[in-house]
């Protein structure tokens, strides 16, 4: 997964729809952001159909990750630099 | 001197369907006859298939790593007059809305496979503009509907 793999991450989907995603992170989550396909974070570019979410959990930012021949992946990671970003750069939804 | 020609990007999918290299190959050569300078975004599989299919060089002369192609786009040091991007699953679907979000001239998704159907629709569903035929080991089914598809847009911009 390029950079990604150099972090340590927990999926949470894989190898899912990309709307699988955007579901799982509208009902599972009490705090999310709206981002514009190719945000960047994590040294990679977020792709999607938008709505593109990105969830919050504490210092824990949850996002789509997707990869032509592996379907799209919805991962975790620590990252108070990121969600400090998010809530700066992303659109509340909620 | 500037380049006047149009610019176009040919951003490949997984390769695991069979008719996506004869397609690229096909649509490069029709883009190219209309004037275009065109690229061909993929990951090492896609591009080392199309690169084995033209050895000399013919048809494709630039080519780029499909996740490196985003991230130019993003950054808006890469553009395009016309992205066509090649579909046969839901991933595909995500590159095209990434595309049409971030090039500044027109994102095409050309569908093909077992579930294009569904695809088209999801595509359909979007706002995303697509062709489609359910195309897997023959390419017949969608050629028609991709040289109508080059012409119009080689059309709207002469």
């Amino acid at each position: 997964m390029g950079c990604i793999e150099q972090l340590k991450y927990e999926i949470l989907l894989s190898k899912a729809r990309f709307k699988e995603c955007s579901t799982f992170i509208s009902s599972n989550y009490d705090e999310y952001y709206q981002v514009q396909p190719g945000y960047h974070m994590m040294n990679v570019f977020i792709i999607g159909v938008p709505p593109i979410y990105v969830a919050v959990d504490g210092d824990n930012i949850i996002f789509p990750y997707t990869k032509p021949c592996h379907g799209t992946f919805l991962l975790t990671i620590t990252s108070p630099e990121e969600v400090e970003k998010i809530k700066k750069m992303g659109e509340p939804v909620k | 001197m500037n380049d006047k020609r149009k610019k176009a990007l040919l951003m490949l999918g997984c390769p695991e369907v069979p008719v996506q290299t004869s397609l690229a190959i096909y649509i490069l050569d029709l883009l190219v006859k209309s004037g275009a300078m065109v690229t061909i975004a993929g990951n090492n599989a896609a591009l080392g298939l199309v690169r084995t299919a033209d050895p000399a060089r013919h048809y494709i002369k630039d080519t780029a790593d499909l996740d490196a192609t985003i991230g130019g786009l993003a950054e808006k040091k890469v553009d395009a007059d016309i992205c066509y991007v090649f579909i046969h699953n839901d991933t595909g679907v995500s590159y095209l809305a990434t595309a049409a979000a971030l090039i500044s001239g027109e994102a095409v998704g050309i569908i093909f496979g077992n579930d294009a159907l569904a695809l088209a629709q999801q595509c359909d569903d979007a706002g995303l503009e697509n062709i489609w035929a359910g195309a897997v080991h023959n390419p017949k089914p969608i050629i028609s509907k991709v040289n109508m598809e080059v012409e119009r847009w080689a059309a709207s911009n002469s």
